[in-house]
């Protein structure tokens, strides 16, 4: 009786969860290319569907556990212009917010920049957590949504694991950005990322190219021990978040680099025999 | 008050009141020359807005429908009405046209009138005729017409220049001239305005229509307070507006439902949908969440829906086969979408943002409504840097530059001082004369703390906080 029950109700929600295998070899759902090699290669093939959260730095160095953080407002408008790309149908970008949202300009893009994305979001504004949860859930539902940005302040593991079983089930995108307080809640969150401010030492003068560093807390199927730090460096003349290539060598190696190939051998042979 | 138009960086006036016209300022002179005229006088500049000049006139056309059933707007500043046999409900036509006269003089809108057998005649008369209130009986038009000038019978600018090439000033003087020679000299247009004026050729208006609302009702035998069959109710009323709309080839805009109570006045429901729509299941979904929270006191004793708003919708074909490249079906699920965060949530929590042509950061961009057509298109500076994040109002920083209105080379901000690592800028904001309440311009650097933060800060310069920093954006 119980498994007939279980294989209706498999059937009448056909939600796929997404094994380790699966993921980091990119046969489960579509992906998103992030548009850095490195990270995506670490991935599999670039972000699965799903639900992804990331902690952005707080603004003040003496800032407490509560403090929140600066949303990675960069990355995230990246990742969307991404997705606004490689997507056969331009969908659109659902930004739920706490009264934070991105600066218009920086949604519009830089020089080379059409402002698609600008044109093809939506912004909602709510304060309370089950409020922003319900506008996440409404707009994954909606067949014109292609990805939400939510303030993910306070979601239990409950409300994430519906958002992301939701959001697999419709092959959609949705990113939550959290205060770095709330690292230690627990999560169904596909992978976790930690943005933190970066400064090159000794490096000065007139050219100010906002850099952070990008620490993979989470990801279900990759062994993190090998997984290095990233630096990302903000493009003002194309609005995009480039990998630095100052520092590919310290921490990070352009794709193809015979590094590369070393290092994802041995991060393999490590999982395999683990 | 002068009416300014701005074109090519240059301000003219548009038009003026009576006042301004006496000391000699006309239509067209430079807003500087005008300014000279009027002098000492104190005087009011508006911005000439075309688009709202039209929607006023259009709702004046409405309001003229109390005195004819035929009213077409004549922009820019005429009403055309159609009064063939209303005479008889005014007391005749000419109490008529005293009761338009006066009706317009409470509103604040002196006008000129005329009654005329043919549009073209009034038109002409209304106009150019001597006396503010004038009126043509059928067998007066031709000798009426003759004494006014050409300008009288609606032609363009290129006709009236070749009438004034050879002398012609006056309608008369055009009456005289064989008509086919008229038509080959100077268009067919001449020749299609002088036979409407004399009523020879039919002219067609573009009557103003107001809209019906489509009502459906329901009234009990008594109160009911049943809360399924009043939910029963309801979706049998939405069913057959829904089947009225489809019949009209009509989507609705804006729902209202009323329920009438048995003890306190009726509780109205509005509906509001981002686009037309007659999708049942849509609008069911959001009427549902309402009618499990209603309040029908002692019982409601009648239900009423109606159309507020409603527009075309016919059925279009979007895609031969396979898959909607115009994005349609998308369109409409994103308006569905809308309407449901709209509706729990209220208008002002859902938003698009759309570009607005100034270079001041706070207002470089403003909030509309979601689906709305962009109508400016304002391109940033090149080159320019913009924070991702903007800050709800510049935090005030303490900097210290190394040398004077040089960049700054370390900063105190949310207490705590750190040295600048890098600093990239001036770029020099100037705002509007209206918004200096830091300062006639601002100065921007984009800077980067020892910390790795990157923050957009300005010096304000020329005003009361000349000198002073403030922080008004980061990059996150």
């Amino acid at each position: 009786m119980l498994p007939e029950s279980l294989r209706a109700i498999q059937q009448r929600c056909p939600v796929r969860v997404a094994t380790a295998e699966a993921l980091v070899h990119g046969e489960d759902g579509p992906r998103l290319r992030t548009g850095w090699d490195e990270v995506d290669a670490a991935l599999g093939s670039g972000l699965p569907t799903g639900l992804h959260e990331w902690f952005g730095a707080p603004l003040e160095a003496n800032a407490g556990r509560r403090a929140a953080g600066v949303p990675p407002f960069c990355i995230l408008l990246h990742l969307a212009r991404q997705l606004l790309e490689q997507s056969p149908q331009a969908g659109w970008t659902v930004w739920v917010c706490d009264g934070q949202r991105p600066y218009a300009p920086a949604a519009r893009g830089g020089d080379t920049n059409d402002g698609r994305l600008l044109r093809r979001s939506l912004f909602v504004s709510a304060r309370d957590g089950p409020t922003r949860q319900w506008i996440a859930d409404t707009a994954l539902r909606c067949r014109a949504v292609r990805a939400v940005m939510a303030d993910g302040s306070g979601f239990d593991r409950a409300a994430t694991r519906r958002l992301h079983l939701l959001a697999r089930a419709q092959e959609k995108w949705i990113w939550l950005t959290r205060p770095p307080g709330e690292r230690d809640t627990l999560s169904a969150a596909l992978t976790r990322w930690q943005v933190r401010w970066h400064a090159e030492p000794g490096v000065g003068g007139t050219v100010v190219n906002p850099q952070w560093k990008l620490t993979l807390l989470r990801c279900k199927g990759v062994p993190l021990e090998t997984i290095p730090d990233w630096i990302l460096e903000w493009d003002h003349a194309e609005g995009a978040v480039r990998l630095s290539t100052a520092l590919a060598g310290a921490v990070g190696l352009p794709s193809g680099a015979p590094g590369f190939a070393i290092r994802r051998g041995y991060a393999w042979a490590q999982r395999n025999s683990a | 008050m002068l009416l300014v138009d701005t074109a090519r960086g240059k301000q003219y006036v548009h038009d003026c009141c009576a006042q301004a016209a006496r000391v000699g300022v006309r239509p067209g002179i430079t807003l500087a020359h005008a300014r000279a005229l009027v002098g000492r006088y104190i005087t009011l500049e508006a911005e000439h807005q075309p688009a709202e000049d039209e929607k006023k006139l259009q709702r004046l056309a409405r309001w003229a429908l109390r005195f004819a059933p035929t009213v077409a707007p004549d922009p820019p500043d005429g009403l055309f009405l159609d009064i063939s046999g209303c005479g008889p409900l005014f007391g005749g036509e000419y109490a008529q046209v005293k009761a338009i006269d006066e009706s317009l003089r409470r509103l604040g809108l002196p006008a000129r009138l005329a009654t005329a057998p043919t549009y073209g005649a009034a038109w002409a008369l209304a106009r150019f005729g001597s006396g503010r209130v004038s009126s043509v009986a059928d067998h007066e038009v031709r000798t009426r017409l003759s004494g006014l000038p050409v300008e009288a019978l609606r032609l363009d600018a290129k006709t009236r220049a070749a009438l004034a090439e050879v002398d012609i000033c006056r309608i008369g003087e055009l009456l005289d001239l064989p008509r086919d020679e008229l038509a080959a000299r100077y268009g067919r247009e001449l020749l299609t305005r002088l036979q409407q004026a004399l009523g020879d050729v039919y002219e067609a208006l573009e009557p103003v229509r107001v809209e019906v609302p489509l009502t459906v009702t329901h009234t009990f035998d008594g109160p009911m307070r049943s809360a399924r069959l009043i939910e029963e109710t309801v979706q049998a009323l939405l069913d057959e507006l829904l089947a009225l709309l489809a019949q009209r080839g009509k989507g609705a805009y804006e729902l209202l439902l009323t329920f009438w109570r048995v003890d306190v006045g009726p509780l109205r429901e509005h509906f509001r949908f981002t686009q037309a729509t007659r999708a049942g299941k849509h609008i069911w979904s959001m009427m549902q969440n309402r009618l499990h929270a209603l309040r029908i006191g002692h019982g409601v004793e009648e239900i009423t829906l109606e159309t507020v708003r409603s527009d075309d919708l016919h059925s279009e074909q979007t895609a031969m086969w396979g898959r909607d490249e115009d994005g349609h079906a998308d369109a409409e699920a994103l308006g569905r979408l809308v309407d449901r965060l709209v509706d729990r949530l209220g208008d002002d929590a859902v938003t698009a943002l759309a570009p607005v042509e100034s270079h001041v950061p706070e207002l470089a961009f403003e909030s509309v409504a979601p689906l709305a057509k962009a109508t400016v298109t304002a391109p940033l500076p090149r080159g320019a840097r913009r924070p991702s994040i903007l800050l709800a109002q510049p935090e005030a920083a303490r900097v210290i530059a190394l040398f004077p209105n040089g960049p700054p080379s370390w900063i105190q901000w949310r207490g705590e001082g750190l040295e600048i690592a890098a600093a990239d800028g001036p770029e020099r904001i100037t705002l509007p004369w209206w918004r200096r309440d830091t300062g006639a311009a601002r100065d921007y650097y984009t800077v980067r703390d020892q910390r790795g933060r990157c923050l957009w800060l300005f010096r304000a310069r020329e005003g009361c906080a000349d000198g002073q920093w403030f922080v008004q954006g980061v990059w996150g």
